[in-house]
C-alpha cells in the first residue's frame, strides 16, 4: 500500500501535466503488448532506471512487491508447463518446453512492465490529479456525467482508509467476545460484514449531510491542470521509443 | 419528506462510493474463514448489485474498472493498469459489470422476496464465472479442465458462502439506506 | 442593517412517536450573537441546529434568515449558515487540505482565481497554510477541526454553528479551538455552540439556551443561568470538580 502512494517531489515526471501523463501510459502500455522479448527488457530497464531517480530502488521494489512477484512466478511455471514444443526439462514424464519457456518469460515480462508503468504514475501523481484527467477526458463523452463520475472517484478514494480502520476495530471487537470461535462459516462472515457495513453506512449518510451543508452541486468549477511546457518533448520522444521498441519486434 | 432536490440526487453518489470503496478494499484483504481464506471482492459486487438500482449498481462497478485502467492501485494486490485485462484474471474483473447489472435487475425495485434475493445473487455470480474461466483458458492456453480446475472448482464452497452471506447482509441493510 | 439574523418561529420535529425530537422553538439570534446551546445527550440539540441550513425540514414552524424563509433557497442559507459536524472525520471530502477548504466555493462555481484566494487566506488564518498539501486524514483532531472550520470560512458565513466541537479533543486543542471561536466572533459572525460542557465558552457567550426532552427550558445570561444547569443534565462550570465528584 505505501509504495503506491504520492511521494513529492518536482522531476520532470511530477511535473508533467496529468493528462500526457495519462496518455504516455496509455501507449507505452499498448507498445508493450504488441513488442517481442528484446523490447520488453529494454522497456523494463528503463522504467527500473525511472523508478530509481524517483527514488524507489529496485531492493525496495521486490521487498514491496512480494506477492505480486509470486503471482508472476505462479503465471511463468503455469505456462511454461502447458506450452508444447522441445523438451527442456523432463521431470516424472512431465516435460517443460524452450517454446514454454520464452513464451512464458514474456507474459510475465509484459506484466511486470505494465504495472511498473502504473507505479510511475502513482508515485508521481495526486489521486486528485489523475481525477480531474479521468473528468477531462469524459468531457466530450456523450452520456456521461464526468463530473459525478469525478466525485464519486475522489469519495471512493476517501472512504477506503475509512474503510480499513473501521474492519480493523471490527475484527478486534468481535474476537474480544471470541467470534473467531464459531464454527458456522456463514454466521462469521455476516458477523464480521454486518458491523462494518452498518458503521460504514452511517459514516455514510454523516458524508452526505457534510456535503449537503456545504453546497454540494454537480455545477462546479473546473479542476486547474498544471503544465510544465515540456510535454511536447516528452510525447516525441516516448512516441519514437514506442516505434523503436514495437518494430525491434 | 425531506424533499429537497439535492437530496435525491447525492445519496446515490455517495453510496455507490461507497461500494466502489468495498470492492477495492474487498480485494486487498482475505478474511479467514474455513480452511482457505477468502477474498471478498466478488461479494460487494453482488452486494451492490442488490442495494443499488441497475444503473447505479453498473455504473459504480464502472467506475471502478475507470479507476483501475486510469492508474489507481484497486484491483487486486494493490495492482492497477488497462494491462490487467489482458491478464489471467481480467475477465472476472470485466465480468463484474453485467454481474452487477443483472443481479439488480433480478432483484427488482419494489418487493424483495428473499427467493428473489438469492436468484439474483446466484445469477450474478454465475455470469462472472461465465466470463472469468473461457478468459482465463484463452489467455493462459490451457484445456478446459484445467481452467475449470484453476479458475472455478477451488472457489465454489466460498462462491456459495458469499452469496447466502451477501443475500443475509443486503436484507439486514436495506432498512438502514433511504435513497 | 437589521440586527437579526436567523429567526425561528414555533419549530416542532417529531421522529416517529411524540417522545423524541424538537417542539416549539422560538429563538432569535442576532448578529454579534455567541450562542451556547446546553444539554444533555439526547435532549435535541443536534437536531434543532439542522433546521437552520436547512438539512431537516420542520414539520410545523419556520426558519428565516434575514427575515426570508429558507426554504426558499436553500443553497443561499447553506453559505450563510456554516456548520461544524460533531465528527470530524465523516465531514472531509477531498484528499488534500487544500482541496477540502477550496470544496464549498468549488460548488458555488466561484472562478479558480477567487477560490485559490479564499483558501489561501482562510487557511493562513487558521494556522493551517504550511498543511496545504497534506491529506487530512494524516492531521490531529485539533487541525481536523480547524479545517473543517477554513472549509466553511471561505464561504464567508454569517453564521457559523459547532456541533460539540470540543469533543474528544485534549486540552491544548481545546484551548486553541475556544481561541479560534473568539477571534471569529470578533471578527463579525455570529456562533451557536451546541455543547453538554459549558465550561470552556461561558466567559465568551453572549447568550445561553439551555435544553431538555427537546424542549427550550432556559435563556438568559450565561454566567447568572449557570447554577440552574444541573437540575437539566448539564454540569455547572463554577462547581469546583472535585465537588462535583464527591459522592
Ligand atoms: N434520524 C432520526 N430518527 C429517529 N430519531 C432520531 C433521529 N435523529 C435523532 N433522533 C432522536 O432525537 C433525539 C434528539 O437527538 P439529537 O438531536 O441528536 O440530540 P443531541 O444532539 O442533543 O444529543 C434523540 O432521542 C434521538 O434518538
Ligand atoms: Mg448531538
Amino acid at each position: 500500500m505505501t509504495l503506491f502512494s504520492y511521494h513529492p517531489g518536482d522531476t520532470l515526471w511530477h511535473t508533467l501535466d496529468v493528462r500526457c501523463k495519462c496518455l504516455l501510459m496509455c501507449l507505452l502500455s499498448l507498445a508493450v503488448l504488441k513488442t517481442g522479448l528484446p523490447g520488453n527488457i529494454i522497456c523494463l530497464c528503463v522504467l527500473m532506471g525511472i523508478l530509481k531517480m524517483l527514488g524507489v530502488g529496485p531492493v525496495k521494489l521486490v521487498t514491496q512487491l512480494k506477492c505480486f512477484l509470486l503471482l508472476l512466478t505462479l503465471i511463468f511455471f503455469c505456462r511454461w508447463a502447458v506450452t508444447p514444443g522441445h523438451p527442456m526439462v523432463t521431470l516424472h514424464g512431465f516435460s517443460l518446453t524452450r517454446q514454454g519457456f520464452a513464451s512464458a518469460g514474456l507474459v510475465s515480462l509484459r506484466f511486470l512492465v505494465v504495472m511498473l508503468l502504473g507505479l510511475i504514475l502513482t508515485v508521481t501523481t495526486r489521486s486528485m490529479e489523475i481525477k480531474a484527467a479521468v473528468q477531462w477526458f469524459f468531457k466530450p463523452v456523450p452520456f456521461i456525467p464526468e463530473k459525478r463520475v469525478a466525485v464519486m472517484v475522489g469519495l471512493a478514494l476517501k472512504f477506503m482508509p475509512l474503510i480499513l480502520d473501521n474492519a480493523r476495530e471490527v475484527t478486534h471487537a468481535v474476537n474480544a467476545r471470541c467470534g473467531n470461535l464459531r464454527k458456522n462459516p456463514v454466521r462469521r462472515l455476516v458477523n464480521l460484514a454486518w458491523p462494518l457495513l452498518k458503521k460504514t453506512f452511517q459514516s455514510a449518510d454523516d458524508l452526505s449531510l457534510a456535503m449537503q451543508a456545504r453546497c454540494y452541486s454537480e455545477n462546479r468549477t473546473d479542476a486547474r491542470f498544471f503544465s510544465n511546457g515540456k510535454e511536447g518533448w516528452v510525447v516525441g520522444l516516448t512516441f519514437i521509443f514506442c516505434a523503436g521498441i514495437v518494430l525491434m519486434g | 419528506m425531506n424533499g429537497t432536490p439535492m437530496d435525491v440526487s447525492i445519496k446515490p453518489i455517495i453510496y455507490s462510493a461507497l461500494f466502489i470503496a468495498l470492492i477495492s478494499i474487498g480485494a486487498m484483504i482475505a478474511v479467514p474463514v474455513g480452511p482457505v481464506p477468502i477474498v471478498l471482492q466478488n461479494m460487494f459486487v453482488l452486494l451492490a448489485g442488490l442495494i443499488l438500482p441497475p444503473a447505479w449498481a453498473a455504473g459504480c462497478v464502472a467506475v471502478y474498472l475507470l479507476m483501475g485502467f486510469a492508474g489507481l492501485p484497486v484491483f487486486a494486490g494493490g495492482t492497477s493498469g488497462i494491462g490487467k485485462v489482458f491478464g489471467p484474471t481480467g475477465g472476472y474483473l470485466l465480468s463484474y459489470l453485467p454481474a452487477a447489472f443483472l443481479t439488480a435487475v433480478i432483484s427488482g425495485r419494489a418487493a424483495k422476496s428473499l427467493v428473489r434475493d438469492c436468484g439474483a445473487a446466484i445469477a450474478g455470480m454465475a455470469v462472472m464465472y461465465m466470463f472469468g474461466v473461457p478468459w482465463l483458458k484463452w489467455v493462459l492456453a490451457v484445456s478446459w479442465g484445467k481452467a475449470l480446475a484453476a479458475g472455478m472448482y477451488p472457489f465454489v464452497p466460498g462462491a456459495v458462502l458469499k452469496i447466502i452471506a451477501a443475500v443475509i447482509i443486503a436484507r439486514k441493510l436495506r432498512p438502514l439506506i433511504r435513497f | 442593517m437589521d440586527t437579526v439574523l436567523l429567526k425561528t418561529d414555533h419549530l416542532t420535529h417529531a421522529f416517529g412517536s411524540e417522545q423524541s425530537g424538537i417542539f416549539d422553538i422560538c429563538l432569535t439570534i442576532a448578529r454579534d450573537d455567541f450562542i451556547v446551546l446546553a444539554g444533555k445527550n439526547g435532549c435535541g440539540k443536534t437536531t434543532l441546529i439542522r433546521h437552520f441550513n436547512g438539512l431537516l425540514m420542520p414539520d410545523r414552524g419556520r426558519v428565516l434568515l434575514d427575515g426570508q424563509d429558507i426554504q426558499k433557497n436553500l443553497t443561499v442559507a447553506r453559505k450563510k449558515v456554516g456548520m461544524v459536524f460533531q465528527d470530524p472525520d465523516t465531514q472531509i471530502i477531498a484528499d488534500t487540505v487544500f482541496d477540502e477548504t477550496a470544496f464549498g466555493p468549488e460548488n458555488l462555481n466561484m472562478g479558480r482565481e477567487a477560490i485559490n484566494a479564499g483558501v489561501i487566506n482562510a487557511l493562513k488564518l487558521l494556522g493551517l497554510y504550511h498543511l496545504r498539501d497534506r491529506n487530512p486524514a494524516t492531521l490531529s483532531g485539533g487541525e481536523k477541526r480547524r479545517l473543517a472550520i477554513a472549509g466553511i470560512l471561505v464561504m464567508a458565513p454569517d453564521l457559523i454553528i459547532f456541533d460539540e466541537p470540543f469533543a474528544n479533543l485534549d486540552y491544548p486543542s481545546i484551548v486553541s479551538l475556544v481561541r479560534v471561536c473568539r477571534t471569529l466572533h470578533r471578527s463579525g459572525h455570529a456562533i451557536v455552540m451546541t455543547t453538554h460542557d459549558v465550561a470552556p465558552v461561558i466567559m465568551l457567550a453572549t447568550k445561553m439556551v439551555v435544553m431538555d426532552k427537546g424542549r427550550i427550558k432556559e435563556q438568559g445570561d450565561p454566567i447568572s443561568l449557570a447554577p440552574c444547569l444541573e437540575s437539566y443534565g448539564v454540569k455547572n462550570p463554577f462547581t469546583p470538580m472535585a465537588q462535583a465528584w464527591a459522592l
